[in-house]
C-alpha cells in the first residue's frame, strides 16, 4: 500500500492494530525469543495472526520486533537476520485477508554515547538492514514501536527514509509512569521532535496498562500535528505463584477506548500481555468511527533528550563554548579533549543558562565526529538543548543529523543558496533555524535589516518551511567601531510586532571596547525592552545576569517583587496543610505581640500571596489552593471578629449568569477571594439580570464577578454590563469561564477576564488598590 | 420505544487516575494522600445520593450523509457527518445521575467545605461519563452492527441545541430538563449523546 492511500484512511476511520506476539507466544509455551519460533514453528505465529485478525484488528505486525542484527546477536540469530525477516513477513502475508502488514522493528536494547557504547552509525546500519528486507518483502508500513532513546529512533526514521520516501512510517517511544522514557524525553519533546521528522504517526507503546499510559498519550496528542497510534500493556506484570500476570482484562482495557479517541488516537492496539480477546473488545467499541481532528498546541521550543526550553520566557544561551580569542579551547577542540568542553557546559549550565551555543571556531582542524560527540555529550549528560553554531555544510549535516532532539542551528544568512541549504537540512533533520537579518554584507541600517528579514520570510514560504522554526537575529555590531545600537534595536521592536522571534549574539555589542560588562548588560536590558526573546550572552557574567532579571521584572515577566514575608514561610505550611487548629493557635499567638490589621497585612495575606504564586507557578494543584483557601478563611474570620468595625479588604458581588448552573467556578472564585479577607455576596448560579443588578445596587460592591462556562450563556455577561451602563452604574466587572478568553471578555463589556481563582484575585486587588489610591 | 437502563453507581468503576486528573492533580496519577480522606468521602456520597439512569432510543435514518436526520430533527455539522453519515440507524442516549448529586454539592459549598464540593462535583462528573460508557459497553455488546464514536452535543461542531430535542423526546423519562435559551440540563450531571450503526 502507498503511503499516501494509508493516510487517507486514517483520516476517514480509526484502525484496530493486533496485540501482543512475544508474551503470547510464551503463554502458548513458545518460551524462546519470537523469531526463533518464526524459523522453527512458523504455524503457530501464522495462526496467532489469523486470530488477531479473526478477532477485528485492521492491521497485524510481522513478527520482527527483535529482529535488528544487533538484538539477533544476543541470541546467536545474526547470520539468520535476513531470512527471520522475510518469512515473517511472508507469514503475515499468508493470512492477511486484507489486513494491512506493518514491519515491526524494536530497539537493538543497546544505550547510545554518551550513555552507552552506539554510535548513531551503529543504529542507523542495523535499522536499514531491517528496513531494507522488510521493504523488499512487501510491507504496507514500517512501526518503529517501544523504543526508550530518541536518538536511536531518529536513527531508525532516518534509516528507513533512507531506503524508501513512499512507506508510511510510524515512531512509537515507551514511557515509564513518570512520562520519561529511559533516557529522560518527555512527551511533548518526544512530539515536538518528530513534528518535524519525516514520520506519519508518532505513538506509544508498552510498559504501562491504559489508565497509566492515558495521560502521557494525552500531553503527546497535545503537541503532536502527526497521527497518533497508542498500544498499551495489559496492566502492569505482577508475579502471581511464580507466574507473571496482566492484571487488566480485555472489558477494562476497552473501557479507555474513549478516552484515546478523544485524545485524538487513529490507531489503537494493546501490547504486553495482551491477547486476540483484547483485540476482539477494542474492535467492538472502535467500531467504525472516524478520528478526532484537532490542531496541536503551538510551542516554539528546542530541546535537548531531556529538557525542552520554551522561547515564551526569555531564553539565556551560553556563549563560552566559542574558542574566539581562547587558544587553549581551541586546541582542545583540535586535540579532541572532551573534558575541558564539559565542564565550560556544567558552569554556564549552573549559572542559568537555559541552553548552551557550541562553536568550533577553525573548524577544519576539530574533527567531525569529535563535534557529533561533544554536542551529544552536553546534550545527554548536561541536559541543556543545543545551538548548533557550525558554519561548514558538511560538519553541520553530520552533527545535525546526530542531534538527539530539537536544536538550534545557528545561522544562515539571507542568501538563496545558503538559505536553502540550511533550511533543506533543518527540515530533514529537525531544529529551529536561525536567519541573520543581512542579505550578502553586513546590513549598515534598519532598513537593510528589514529587508533582509522580509526577504528572509519569502524564500522560508517558496520551501514551505514554516515560520514558527525561524528565529531572527538583529545582528548587532560593535558600537566601537561605529556602528548605530539603536538600528538592532529597532529591528528587535520590528520583530516583536511582526510576531517573529529574535535572538542576538550579545557581546558583540562591546567589541573592542572597555566595561565590556556594563555595555553588555545595558543594551540587553533595551533590547528586553523592545521584545527581545533570546540571547546568546555570558551567563558567568554576573552583571549581566543581574540586569537581565532586573529587566525580566521589569517587563512584567515576572511576579512582582515579594512584599516583606515576615514568617509567612511557615503560615505557608500550615495553610497548605489545612489544619486550621494549629493555624488558628499560630495567629492567636502573633495576635499577642501585633495589632489584627497587622496579623492580616504582614501575615496572612502574604501568605496567601505565596500560594496564589504557588499555584499560578503549577507548584501545587487546584486542590491544595481551595483547601488552603477554605483554611485561611478560618483565620481571617478569627480576626475580623477583633475589629469593633466590620472590616473586609472589600465586596464583591458574584453569579453564574442566567440560563448556567455549573457553579463550580464561581464557589472556588469565591472560596480563594473570601481568603484574602473580601466579604463574598454570593447571587447563585442561573442568576437573571435583573436579580444580580438588584444586589448591585443594593449592596455597592468594589467589583462584579460573572461566571459563564457555556457559549449559550456567555451573551448574558453582555446583557449584564449592558444594563449597568444604562443604570449609570460604574462598576468593574471580572468574568470567567470555560467558554470565555480575553478578546470575548471585551467584546462582552467586561473589564478583566481571569482564567483562575487566583487571576480574579489578583485583578481585585489592583482594583482595590486603584480604588484607594495605593 | 425507549429502554430505559437504572444502573447501580456501584457496577460502575472509575479509575482514581481520571478523578485525579478531573480534580486538577494533572500527571500524578493518583489522588494524594492529603486528599484521599475527601476522596474517599466524596465516593461515599456520590454512590449513596446519585441514581445513575439511562435512556436508549433507536431511529431509522430520515437522510444520510452530509445532513443526518431522525425523528424530524437534523443532526447537523462535520462531528455528524463523520462519525454518523454512514449509519443505518442511530442510538439517542441520555443519561443522569439525578436531582439529590447536585443537591449535595451545592450543600457542601455552602458550608463551607469548598475542597469537598469541588472533589464531589469531579466526581459527579466522571460517574456520568462511565455510566455512558458503561450503557454504551451494553450496547455494543448486544448488536451486530458496528459503533461510531459516542458524541454529544457541544463536543466539536455538535449544536448544543440538541439537547432541547434530548430533553423533549426522553428527557421526561428521567426528569431531565433543559433550558430554553442556554440548553443546560438540568440536573447537571447529565449527559447526551449519539451512536451511529452501520454494518
Amino acid at each position: 500500500m502507498r503511503r499516501t492511500e494509508l493516510k487517507r484512511i486514517l483520516k476517514e476511520r480509526v484502525l484496530v492494530l493486533d496485540g501482543a506476539y512475544g508474551t503470547e507466544l510464551a503463554k502458548r509455551e513458545y518460551v524462546e525469543v519470537p523469531e526463533r519460533v518464526v524459523l522453527d514453528s512458523p504455524n503457530v505465529v501464522r495462526n496467532l495472526h489469523a486470530e488477531y485478525i479473526a478477532a477485528g484488528a485492521d492491521a497485524i505486525l510481522t513478527c520482527t520486533f527483535g529482529a535488528n542484527p544487533v538484538k539477533l546477536a544476543k541470541s546467536g540469530l545474526e547470520n539468520r537476520h535476513d531470512e527471520i525477516v522475510r518469512r515473517a513477513v511472508d507469514i503475515a502475508k499468508s493470512v492477511s485477508k486484507g489486513a494491512l502488514i506493518f514491519g515491526d522493528i524494536g530497539p537493538t536494547g543497546e544505550l547510545p554515547y554518551p550513555l552507552g557504547e552506539m554510535s548513531f552509525d551503529d543504529y542507523f546500519e542495523a535499522f536499514r538492514r531491517t528496513a531494507s528486507v522488510l521493504l523488499s518483502a512487501g510491507v504496507d508500513a514500517i512501526i518503529l514501536e517501544t523504543f526508550t532513546d530518541i536518538l536511536e529512533l531518529k536513527a531508525a526514521v532516518l534509516a528507513v527514509r533512507e531506503l524508501s520516501s513512499d512507506i508510511f512510517l510510524i515512531a512509537n517511544m515507551t514511557f515509564n509512569k513518570d512520562a520519561r522514557s529511559l533516557t529522560g524525553t518527555d512527551p511533548m519533546n518526544f512530539a515536538l521532535t518528530f513534528n518535524d521528522l519525516d514520520v506519519d504517526a508518532i505513538g506509544t507503546n508498552c510498559s504501562l496498562g491504559p489508565q497509566e499510559i492515558l495521560p502521557i498519550f494525552e500531553e503527546m496528542s497535545k503537541y503532536s500535528e502527526k497521527p497518533l497510534v497508542v498500544e498499551p500493556d495489559a496492566g502492569t506484570p505482577l508475579l502471581y505463584q511464580g507466574n507473571v500476570r496482566y492484571p487488566v482484562g480485555p472489558k477494562n482495557f476497552a473501557f479507555h477506548v474513549d478516552s484515546f479517541w478523544e485524545s485524538k488516537a487513529n490507531i489503537i492496539g494493546s501490547c504486553c500481555g495482551s491477547n486476540p480477546e483484547y483485540t476482539s473488545m477494542i474492535s467492538k467499541k472502535v467500531g467504525r468511527r472516524a478520528p478526532v481532528e484537532e490542531k496541536a498546541k503551538k510551542i516554539f521550543a528546542f530541546s535537548s533528550p531531556s529538557v525542552v526550553v520554551d522561547f515564551g520566557e526569555f531564553v539565556v544561551i551560553g556563549e563560552r563554548i566559542n574558542p574566539a580569542g581562547r587558544k587553549k579551547l581551541q586546541k582542545s577542540m583540535r586535540n579532541s579533549e572532551l573534558e575541558k568542553l564539559m565542564k565550560i557546559a556544567i558552569k554556564q549550565k549552573n549559572a542559568r543558562a537555559n541552553a548552551l551555543d557550541v562553536n568550533f571556531g577553525l573548524e577544519q582542524f576539530v574533527p567531525i565526529d569529535f563535534m557529533s560527540k561533544a554536542i551529544n555529550s552536553i546534550a545527554y549528560k548536561v541536559g541543556t538543548p543545543i545551538s548548533i553554531d557550525i558554519q561548514s555544510l558538511k560538519a553541520l549535516e553530520e552533527v545535525l543529523k546526530r542531534y538527539p532532539g530539537r536544536p538550534v542551528v545557528n545561522s544562515t544568512r539571507v542568501e538563496e543558496a545558503e538559505m536553502l541549504t540550511k533550511i533543506e537540512l533543518t527540515k530533514k533533520y529537525g531544529g529551529l533555524l536561525v536567519v541573520l537579518a543581512m542579505e550578502e554584507h553586513v546590513p549598515s541600517s534598519f532598513d537593510d535589516r528589514k529587508k533582509a528579514i522580509k526577504r528572509g520570510l519569502e524564500i522560508a514560504k517558496k520551501l514551505n518551511f514554516s515560520p514558527n522554526r525561524l528565529i531572527f537575529d538583529p545582528i548587532i555590531l560593535a558600537v566601537g567601531a561605529g556602528s548605530l545600537p539603536q538600528d538592532t534595536l529597532k529591528t528587535i521592536a520590528y520583530l516583536n510586532d511582526m510576531g517573529l522571534k529574535s535572538v542576538v549574539g550579545l557581546s558583540n555589542i562591546s567589541f573592542g571596547m572597555p566595561d565590556r560588562s556594563y555595555i553588555n548588560a545595558s543594551f540587553l536590558a533595551m533590547a528586553m525592552s523592545d521584545g527581545l526573546n533570546a540571547a546568546i550572552l555570558n551567563p558567568l557574567d554576573q552583571i549581566v545576569m543581574g540586569i537581565l532579571r532586573s529587566s525580566l521584572i521589569l517587563n512584567g515577566k515576572t511576579i512582582v517583587f515579594k512584599r516583606n514575608e515576615g514568617d509567612s514561610n511557615n503560615l505557608v505550611e500550615l495553610i497548605l496543610s489545612g489544619d486550621e487548629k494549629n493555624l488558628i493557635d499560630k495567629v492567636e499567638e502573633i495576635l499577642k505581640e501585633e495589632t489584627p490589621l497587622s496579623v492580616i497585612d504582614n501575615h496572612l495575606k502574604p501568605a496567601m500571596d505565596k500560594i496564589g504564586e504557588m499555584y499560578d507557578k503549577s507548584r501545587i494543584f487546584l486542590p491544595q489552593l481551595i483547601l488552603a483557601a477554605q483554611t485561611a478563611q478560618k483565620a481571617f474570620e478569627k480576626v475580623q471578629s477583633l475589629f469593633t468595625q466590620k472590616r473586609s479588604s472589600g465586596k464583591l458581588v458574584i453569579a453564574t449568569v442566567k440560563g448556567d448552573v455549573h457553579d463550580i467556578g464561581k464557589n472556588i472564585v469565591a472560596t480563594v477571594v473570601k481568603s484574602a479577607g473580601y466579604e463574598v455576596i454570593d447571587v447563585g448560579r442561573d442568576a437573571p439580570t435583573e436579580k444580580i443588578i438588584g444586589v448591585v445596587e443594593k449592596e455597592h460592591p468594589l467589583v462584579l464577578g460573572l461566571s459563564a462556562m457555556m457559549t449559550t450563556t456567555a451573551p448574558k455577561i453582555k446583557e449584564i454590563t449592558d444594563e449597568l451602563k444604562k443604570r449609570k452604574i460604574s462598576l468593574p466587572v471580572i468574568v470567567g469561564g470555560a467558554s470565555l478568553n480575553e478578546s470575548l471578555a471585551k467584546e462582552l463589556g467586561a473589564d478583566f477576564y481571569a482564567k483562575s481563582a487566583t487571576d480574579a484575585l489578583k485583578y481585585l486587588e489592583m482594583i482595590k488598590n486603584r480604588v484607594h489610591g495605593f | 420505544m425507549s429502554r430505559i437502563f437504572n444502573i447501580s453507581p456501584y457496577k460502575i468503576e472509575i479509575p482514581e487516575r481520571i478523578v485525579a486528573a478531573r480534580m486538577g492533580f494533572k500527571g500524578l496519577g493518583k489522588i494524594p494522600d492529603k486528599f484521599e480522606d475527601i476522596y474517599k468521602k466524596a465516593c461515599e456520597i456520590a454512590f449513596n445520593v446519585s441514581k445513575p439512569v439511562a435512556v436508549v432510543e433507536d431511529y431509522e435514518l430520515l437522510s444520510k450523509g452530509r445532513e443526518v436526520e431522525i425523528d424530524g430533527v437534523k443532526i447537523t455539522g462535520n462531528l455528524a457527518f463523520s462519525q454518523l453519515g454512514k449509519s443505518v440507524k442511530i442510538s439517542a442516549l441520555l443519561v443522569t445521575l439525578g436531582r439529590e448529586l447536585d443537591d449535595k454539592i451545592s450543600e457542601l459549598h455552602r458550608e463551607g467545605k469548598a475542597v469537598e464540593s469541588f472533589a464531589l462535583d469531579a466526581l459527579g462528573s466522571e460517574l456520568a461519563e462511565f455510566t455512558a460508557r458503561f450503557v454504551d459497553g451494553i450496547l455494543r455488546d448486544e448488536r451486530n452492527l458496528k459503533g461510531s464514536a459516542r458524541i454529544s452535543p457541544g463536543y466539536v461542531d455538535l449544536p448544543l441545541s440538541l439537547n432541547l430535542w434530548f430533553a423533549q423526546t426522553m428527557g421526561r423519562y428521567v426528569a431531565v430538563k433543559c433550558d430554553n435559551e442556554s440548553f443546560v440540563f438540568e440536573p447537571r450531571k447529565t449527559i447526551s449523546a449519539f451512536i451511529g450503526w452501520s454494518h
